[in-house]
C-alpha cells in the first residue's frame, strides 16, 4: 500500500506540474506534506479543478464537487492515498 | 456639458420570444426560456437546460431581413433587436443627428470559428477571418440601420453590454453625439458552453438565482438594444421618453480572474457610484435587477454588497436570469430593458425557481410578479469574469 | 481638453521598450514581425507566469513600465482596446474541443480566452479597482480607449488614466489570412507586414515631470463617404489642433496595403503636412495605432525624427504636433493628435 502511495506521488508531482503549467517548478519542490491550497503552492480554486480533470484523466476517478476536491486533495500526499483507495484495482 | 439622457425605443430577442412585448408578457406571467437544448450541435445536450431563442439561423436570417450569407447567430440577434428598438423610437431614419452605435459582445463570432476552425477551403476561411472578432456583429447591425460614422464594441465578459450602456449615455450627454444605438448581442456556441461546463458552474437544470441550493447558471443568448437621446432631442422630435438613464458606476473588483470577493467590494462600489452619480438615496430605489447568476460565488458575493449597500433600505430584489438565462455579453442590455419595461408597466417582474435563501444571508428575492403604482427608480447590476462590476440607474422619464 | 502622455511604454517588434528613438531599425523582405520581449520574470512571480498567455504578458509588462515612467504610482482607471483579443489561447480550447469531443477541458484555459483577460490581468496587476473597460472594434479598438479615457478625465470622475492597445500575432491566425489570399499585396506593391505588440500610456489631467507629450483628441468613422472624411479631419483640427490648419507631421498605417482613402488623402488633402508610414517598423494589427501614438510621443518629446522613418514632404524642426492616422480595410478609419507639452 505504501509503495503504491509513494508511486502515485511522484507522478502527482510530475502531473500536477504539467496540468497546471508550472513553470519554474521541479517535482521535488512539491514537497507531498505541504499544502496544495492557500498557503503552501498556493493553488485556487480553478486549480483545484484542473486537478480534478488530473484524476479522471489519468486515474479514471471522477470528482464532481471542486470544493469538495479541495477538502479531501489537500497535500499530495492525501492525493495520493485517496487514488490508491479509490482507483480501479488493477492500478494499486 | 451634460445633459439629461432618455430611452425611447428597446428591442429584445431571447429565449422569452422575439420582441420586448413578448418577454414583458412572459416575464409577468412567470414564464421562463429555459429549456433542453434543441438547436446546438453539442454532446451536452440532455445533459444541461439552456436558455435558446427558438429560432434557426435560418429563420434568424427571415427575421432579420438578411439575404445571402449568414452573418452568424450573434449578428443576426444584434440586427434583429436593433431594429426593433429604432422602429420602436419611431427613428425611420437614423441620419437626421450624429447617431452613434455602441455594441457589445463576448462569443461574438465564435459559432463559425469553431465550426470550421483548421478548414483549408479559402472560401470558409475568408468567411470565418470576417465573423470571428467582436466587431463583425457591429458592423452588420451598422448596416442593416443604414449607420456610418461612430461605432465601437466592447467586450467585457458578462458586463459588456451594460458597459456598451453607458459609453453611450456618457457619449450623448457630453454631445459627442447626439442619439446612440446601444446593447449587445451574443449567440450561443459548443465554445462558451464548454468554457462554463469546465469550470463546472453550470447548473444541469434550469438555474436557481440566491437560492441556497444553487449550484450554477444557465447559459443563455439574446440581442438587447437601447436607443439613447438627449431628454430635449426626444421632446423636440415628439418621440416619448420611457425612462431616463440616471445614473451608473463601474468598478473593479481585483480579486480574482473567476471570482467575486467575498464581501462583493467591487459590487458595493459600482452600486454605491451608481446612486451617488443619480443623486438618489439607496431608500429610493424602487427595484433591483440583480446580476444573480446562481452560481455560487456570485449569489452569496452579490447579496452580501446588497446588504452592505442597503441595509435596512434594501429594496425588492429578483434575478431575471431564472427566466433569460445568461445571456453573456448580451445580459446587461437584456436586464436595461427588463428594467425600462418594468419602470413603463410599473411591475416588478419576478425571481423563479427560488425557495430557500442563502444560509449566510436570508435573503428574499421577488417571486412573483408585482405592481408597484410607484416604481420610480430601478437599478440593473452585471458583474463579470475579470472583477468587472457596472450598475445602471433608470428612472422614470 | 488637452491630457498629459505623463508615461508610456510599448513592447513591439522594434527595440521600443525602454528604449528611445535611436534604437528603431529598418525591416525589410518580411511577412510578419515578432515582439521583442523583455524578460517576463521582471514583471511576474514565477508561480503566477502561467495564468499569463503571451498577450497579457506583453500586456502587463508594458502597463506596469508606463505607470513607473510617470514617477508617481497608481492610477484611477484602466481602458484598454483589442482586436483579436486572446486567439491564441481560444485556438488552443477550440482545439481541445475537438480532441477530447467536448470531455475534460481545462478550465484555466478558458478563463484566459475572453477578449478582456489580458485588460483584467493589466488592473489586477495595478491592484486598480477604479473604472475597467475593454473595446475589441478592429481599428478602432485602441481609438475607443483613448475617447473613453477623454471622456472620463472630463467628467471628473479620474484624474490619471492608463490606456492600452495590445494585439498578438498567431500563426494560425496568419495561416488564415494567406489562405484567404489576404495577404495578397495589389500587382506592384509591397506584400503586408504583420506584427504585434502592447503600448500603454497614462494620460493624466494634471502636468507632470515626465509628460513626454500631450494628447489633444481622437475620432474614428466607418465608411464615410466621398469626401466626408476630409471634412470630418478639417472640423477635427480646427477645433484640437492648436492654431487650426494642418498638424506637423501625419503617421499613416493601416491594412492591406491597397490605401484606399488614405492613399487619396496621401495625395491631397493632407498636403502640406509632412507624412510617413509607420506600420512598416511595427507590423500591421488592429491596434498598431498605440505604436504609432508611442512614435508620436517620442517624436514630440525627443524633438527629432527617427532616421528609419521615410518621410514625405519637408517637417518643420521640431515637429511640433503629429496625427496617428490609421484604416482596417479601407472601410474603419481612426486618428489621434498629439502635440508637444
Amino acid at each position: 500500500m505504501d509503495s503504491a502511495v509513494e508511486r502515485v506521488i511522484q507522478e502527482l508531482q510530475a502531473g500536477i506540474i504539467e496540468q497546471l503549467h508550472l513553470l519554474e517548478v521541479a517535482p521535488a519542490d512539491i514537497k507531498p506534506d505541504a499544502p496544495l491550497f492557500g498557503a503552501g503552492l498556493g493553488l485556487d480554486s480553478v486549480d483545484a479543478i484542473e486537478l480534478i480533470v488530473l484524476l479522471e484523466t489519468r486515474y479514471g476517478i471522477k470528482l464532481q464537487d471542486p470544493r469538495k476536491a479541495r477538502e479531501i486533495l489537500t497535500t499530495v500526499r492525501a492525493m495520493a492515498e485517496f487514488v490508491v483507495a479509490r482507483a480501479p484495482a488493477s492500478r494499486a | 456639458m451634460t445633459r439629461r439622457v432618455v430611452v425611447t425605443g428597446v428591442g429584445m430577442i431571447s429565449a422569452l420570444g422575439v420582441g420586448a412585448p413578448a418577454a414583458a408578457a412572459a416575464l409577468a406571467a412567470s414564464r421562463s426560456g429555459i429549456g433542453p437544448i434543441t438547436i446546438l450541435e453539442t454532446r451536452h445536450r440532455g445533459k444541461c437546460v439552456v436558455a435558446e431563442v427558438p429560432h434557426t439561423n435560418e429563420d434568424l436570417c427571415s427575421l432579420a431581413g438578411v439575404g445571402g450569407e449568414d452573418p452568424g447567430r450573434t449578428a443576426l440577434l444584434g440586427i434583429i433587436a436593433a431594429r426593433e428598438a429604432v422602429a420602436a423610437a419611431g427613428l425611420a431614419d437614423l441620419s437626421d443627428v450624429p447617431t452613434g452605435l455602441i455594441s457589445a459582445t463576448t462569443a461574438a463570432g465564435l459559432d463559425k470559428t469553431e465550426a470550421l476552425h483548421r478548414t483549408t477551403d479559402a472560401r470558409q476561411i475568408a468567411y470565418m477571418l470576417e465573423n470571428h472578432d467582436c466587431g463583425h456583429s457591429t458592423e452588420r447591425i451598422a448596416d442593416a440601420l443604414g449607420l456610418r460614422g461612430m461605432l465601437s464594441t466592447v467586450s467585457t465578459a458578462c458586463t459588456s453590454s451594460a458597459n456598451a450602456l453607458i459609453l453611450a449615455a456618457r457619449l450623448v450627454s457630453a454631445g459627442v453625439l447626439e442619439r446612440a444605438v446601444a446593447g449587445g448581442c451574443d449567440g450561443l456556441c459548443r465554445f462558451v458552453l464548454n468554457g462554463f461546463t469546465s469550470l463546472r458552474i453550470v447548473d444541469p437544470l434550469a438555474c436557481r438565482p440566491f437560492d441556497e441550493h444553487r449550484c450554477g447558471l444557465t447559459l443563455g443568448e439574446a440581442g438587447a438594444f437601447l436607443v439613447l437621446e438627449t431628454e430635449a432631442g426626444a421632446a423636440r422630435r415628439g418621440a416619448r421618453a420611457l425612462a431616463a438613464i440616471g445614473g451608473w458606476g463601474v468598478a473593479n473588483d481585483s480579486f480574482h480572474q473567476t471570482a467575486s470577493s467575498p464581501g462583493g467590494d467591487g459590487a458595493f462600489t459600482a452600486m454605491g457610484a451608481a446612486l451617488q452619480s443619480a443623486r438618489l438615496r439607496p431608500a429610493e430605489v424602487g427595484w433591483v435587477n440583480a446580476h444573480g447568476t446562481a452560481t455560487e460565488n456570485n449569489d452569496l458575493s452579490e447579496g452580501r454588497a446588497l446588504l452592505r449597500l442597503f441595509g435596512a433600505d434594501l429594496p425588492p430584489f429578483s434575478s431575471t436570469k431564472a427566466a433569460t438565462g445568461h445571456a453573456m455579453g448580451a445580459a446587461g442590455a437584456v436586464e436595461a430593458v427588463i428594467s425600462v419595461l418594468a419602470l413603463e408597466r410599473r411591475t416588478i417582474f419576478p425571481n423563479l425557481n427560488f425557495s430557500t435563501p442563502m444560509k449566510e444571508t436570508s435573503l428574499t428575492p421577488v417571486t412573483a410578479p408585482r405592481t408597484v403604482p410607484d416604481l420610480v427608480h430601478v437599478l440593473s447590476n452585471s458583474f463579470g469574469f475579470g472583477g468587472d462590476c457596472s450598475a445602471l440607474l433608470f428612472s422614470q422619464a | 481638453m488637452a491630457l498629459f502622455v505623463a508615461g508610456a511604454a510599448c513592447i513591439s517588434p522594434q527595440p521600443s521598450f525602454g528604449e528611445g528613438l535611436a534604437a528603431l531599425r529598418a525591416v525589410a523582405g518580411v511577412e510578419t514581425l515578432h515582439a521583442v520581449e523583455p524578460d517576463y520574470r521582471e514583471f511576474f512571480p514565477p508561480a503566477q507566469l502561467r495564468r499569463f498567455s503571451r498577450i497579457s504578458r506583453m500586456a502587463v509588462a508594458a502597463a506596469r513600465r508606463a505607470v513607473e515612467s510617470t514617477g508617481l504610482p497608481g492610477v484611477d482607471a484602466v481602458i484598454t482596446g483589442t482586436g483579436l483579443g486572446c486567439f491564441s489561447e481560444s485556438e488552443k480550447f477550440l482545439d481541445a474541443i475537438r480532441d477530447r469531443n467536448e470531455d475534460l477541458l481545462n478550465p484555466s484555459v478558458f478563463i484566459q480566452t475572453t477578449h478582456h483577460a489580458a485588460s483584467s490581468q493589466v488592473a489586477f496587476a495595478l491592484d486598480c479597482r477604479g473604472y475597467h473597460d475593454n473595446y475589441c472594434h478592429r481599428a478602432f479598438s485602441f481609438e475607443t480607449a483613448l475617447l473613453d479615457a477623454s471622456l472620463l478625465i472630463a467628467e471628473g470622475a479620474a484624474r490619471r488614466v492608463l490606456v492600452g492597445g495590445m494585439d498578438e500575432l498567431v500563426p494560425t491566425y496568419v495561416g488564415y489570412l494567406r489562405s484567404a489570399g489576404l495577404l495578397e499585396p495589389p500587382a506592384g506593391l509591397p506584400g503586408p507586414v504583420l506584427g504585434e505588440g502592447a503600448g500603454f500610456f497614462v494620460l493624466s489631467a494634471e502636468r507632470g515631470g515626465n509628460d513626454l507629450a500631450r494628447f489633444l483628441g481622437t475620432g474614428f468613422t466607418y465608411t464615410p463617404g466621398g469626401g466626408e472624411l476630409e471634412l470630418g479631419l478639417a472640423r477635427f483640427f480646427a477645433s484640437h489642433l492648436p492654431g487650426g490648419g494642418l498638424p506637423d507631421l501625419v503617421l499613416l498605417g493601416g491594412m492591406p496595403v491597397r490605401e484606399g482613402a488614405l492613399e487619396r488623402l496621401d495625395g491631397g488633402f493632407l498636403h502640406p503636412a509632412a507624412r510617413a508610414g509607420f506600420t512598416q517598423l511595427c507590423g500591421e494589427f488592429h491596434t498598431a495605432s498605440a505604436f504609432g501614438f508611442w512614435l508620436a510621443a517620442r517624436i514630440l518629446h525627443e524633438g527629432r525624427l527617427p532616421a528609419v522613418l521615410q518621410v514625405r514632404g519637408t517637417p518643420p524642426h521640431p515637429v511640433r504636433s503629429v496625427l496617428v492616422l490609421t484604416h482596417h480595410q479601407d472601410k474603419e478609419y481612426a486618428w489621434a493628435l498629439l502635440d508637444r507639452v
